[in-house]
């Protein structure tokens, strides 16, 4: 049982992981695109 | 006509994200119901052998990753067109996920079952040369700074690379000395008991949702980091 359970939490953690730090860096990614975009911002 | 197929996919990307999201949420906790309180006990492996309900769909959909690797490579070779090198990356980046992931449930499954967490079996060793062929292949992405060349160099390997994927899959039949087990063809499900085939053909869905889901986030990430890249450069004059 303990392989199995270690199987499926390699499994999710590393699905969460990777789809979570993609969320997080595309969230940062679209705010600097915003502030980029903005008028007047020379920046 | 694939560039409208590339323009659509571009523009629905946050919608599909939503919607993959919701499939996967639904449909990540009834694969784990059937995989724990569904499925039957394997009288020779027990417990360990419920492995197999994801370690199987996410050995295919590494498969799946490497050829839209292998395909966006080749059509950026043939028409230079960058879309098709964002196409290359992410289902590399995401296949190697994927191998990474058959090879830890792979030695996490053959410890209680072989005695070893790793042997130098045929199937296991092509597949340990294939994520080393991808892990190759990111790294030599992140050494070359200017864009084109890399992402010729990148399209070159990640053509040559996939001849690795072929073997891997037929590695059981072109050496009969592995412990790998073949594929047993005869009857209906595989030979599998009918509580297993029904958790099998409830697992592999839900991981093609988990695929395409990462597959879109990671493609979404590497537009828009393109997208600020051009900016910034267009500030810069």
């Amino acid at each position: 049982m303990t392989f199995l359970l270690a199987a499926y939490a390699a499994i999710w953690l590393l699905f969460i992981g990777y789809f979570a730090v993609f969320m997080m860096k595309t969230a940062r990614l679209r705010s600097r695109l915003d502030e980029a975009k903005r008028p007047g911002d020379g920046r | 006509m694939i560039n409208k197929v590339i323009e659509l996919i571009k523009k629905n990307l946050d919608l599909a994200i939503k919607l993959l999201t919701a499939a996967v949420a639904l449909a990540a906790p009834v694969s784990m119901y059937m995989i724990f309180a569904y499925a039957p006990l394997e009288v020779s492996m027990g417990a360990p052998q419920k492995i197999f309900y994801y370690h199987v769909p996410i050995a295919i959909l590494c498969y799946a990753g490497f050829f839209i690797c292998f395909a966006a490579s080749a059509a950026y070779l043939y028409s230079g067109q960058e879309d098709y090198d964002v196409f290359a990356l992410t289902g590399a980046e995401v296949g190697t996920l994927f191998i990474t992931l058959v090879l830890i449930t792979g030695m996490l499954w053959g410890r209680p079952s072989w005695g070893a967490y790793w042997t130098w079996d045929p199937r296991l060793t092509t597949s340990l040369v294939l994520w080393l062929i991808y892990a190759g292949y990111l790294m030599l992405r992140s050494q070359v700074d200017d864009p084109t060349m890399r992402a010729k160099y990148a399209a070159v390997m990640g053509i040559v690379g996939f001849v690795d994927v072929p073997i891997v899959h037929f590695s059981v039949q072109l050496w009969t000395r592995g412990m790998h087990p073949k594929l047993d063809k005869t009857g209906v499900g595989h030979g599998m008991d009918p509580q297993m085939f029904t958790t099998f053909k409830i697992c592999f869905p839900s991981v093609i949702l988990i695929f395409l889901l990462l597959y879109a986030v990671r493609l979404r990430h590497e537009f828009m980091s393109r997208q600020v890249e051009s900016v910034k450069s267009q500030a810069r004059g």
